[in-house]
């Protein structure tokens, strides 16, 4: 995908957000797209928006920190990791993703 | 052609004894495991082809589940020096090929040789090493010692190559190392549609392969070049 068709894509995610900024869905898919695309700043603001009206989002959490993971900032991927297994303590691949990052870095 | 060992004994259903009994298993071989250990035995037979509770001194024991018949025994038999000194010895009788036995210490491991152990390993130690190794080096991920004096590590692309090809950034000419490998982290939806990191491995890289922040490079080279190479991260 060029510039000019991700711009496109977001553009119609954001009209979209803008009638319904409470549909957390669309915002975790803009987020995943974001992700896909490698803006992960992007992917985590999405998300952190996502998180601020929608605090017990188990998805947008997990998102959020594999984002964190990709930028390698592994404190706060942890973090968020920590968290999905608080909301969804059965979270198997939430507890594999924990197990991968702690290690002596 | 050597043929490849398919039947292996674990002597020892402990900690170090049971990861490589079950490791073992999830590579398609047939495991037995022993353990004096009524528990330790419950604790693991789900994962091993058979796991029995018996004495491994008592010779008798050992040959009634057929452990003669084995390619490979492994002895972990936790902190009875004595007992695994014994139970080598007696496996190497029984004729069995390959026997490895955990030592607890270097004169422990010297008299295990001495016995016949194939091949003494010092789980500690190593990761002992291991350990103090990446703690003091913290950008190598990982490392494999190759030869002495030579090694294999596993470190993310410092800041001064990120950006550059394999050819551009003149690793082998300015440090004597050799990037092997490099591990591109890819972001991808899994089944469920969440995200996830890939991991693509670009095995002998081509020279125009761009580095890019986030990779994880493999070299291999000499401790000295590779110390030049990590001290002017």
């Amino acid at each position: 995908m060029n510039e000019k068709e991700f711009n496109s894509e977001v553009e119609k995610l954001q009209k979209h957000l803008d009638l319904y900024p409470e549909d957390d869905e669309s915002y975790i898919l803009l987020g995943k797209f974001y992700f896909l695309n490698k803006k992960y700043d992007n992917a985590i603001e999405i998300y952190q928006k996502v998180l601020s009206f929608a605090v017990e989002n188990v998805s947008a959490y997990y998102n959020l920190a594999v984002a964190y993971e990709a930028k390698k900032n592994y404190e706060e991927a942890k973090k968020n990791y920590r968290k999905v297994l608080e909301l969804d303590k059965d979270n198997k691949g939430t507890q594999d993703a924990l197990n991968r990052i702690t290690t002596f870095q | 052609m050597t043929k490849q060992p398919t039947q292996f004994v674990v002597i020892g259903a402990g900690a170090f004894g049971s990861s490589v009994a079950i490791t073992l298993s999830k590579n398609g071989v047939d495991v037995i495991v022993m353990d004096k250990d009524k528990e330790a035995v419950q604790r693991i037979s789900d994962y091993v082809t058979q796991a029995v509770q018996l004495d491994a001194m008592d010779e008798k024991a050992l040959r009634s589940v057929g452990v003669e018949k084995s390619d490979v025994a492994i002895v972990s038999i936790g902190q009875q020096m004595e007992a695994s000194i014994l139970v080598t010895m007696m496996l190497k009788e029984m004729g069995i090929p390959k026997v490895v036995s955990k030592a607890l210490s270097e004169s422990h491991g010297k008299v295990l040789t001495r016995v016949g152990a194939d091949y003494v390993i010092f789980p500690e130690r190593d990761m002992g090493i291991k350990l103090a190794k990446s703690l003091v080096a913290p950008t190598i991920l990982d490392h494999i010692e190759v030869s002495p004096g030579y090694n294999i590590v596993e470190l993310d692309v410092p800041s001064f190559l990120q950006g550059k090809s394999i050819l551009k950034s003149q690793i082998r000419t300015n440090y004597g190392v050799e990037i092997i490998a490099v591990k591109k982290h890819t972001p991808k939806l899994d089944s469920k549609g969440e995200s996830v990191l890939g991991e693509d491995i670009i095995i002998a890289p081509p020279p125009d392969l761009k580095l890019e922040e986030g990779d994880v490079i493999m070299m291999i080279g000499k401790d000295e070049a590779i110390e030049k190479f990590r001290k002017k991260e």
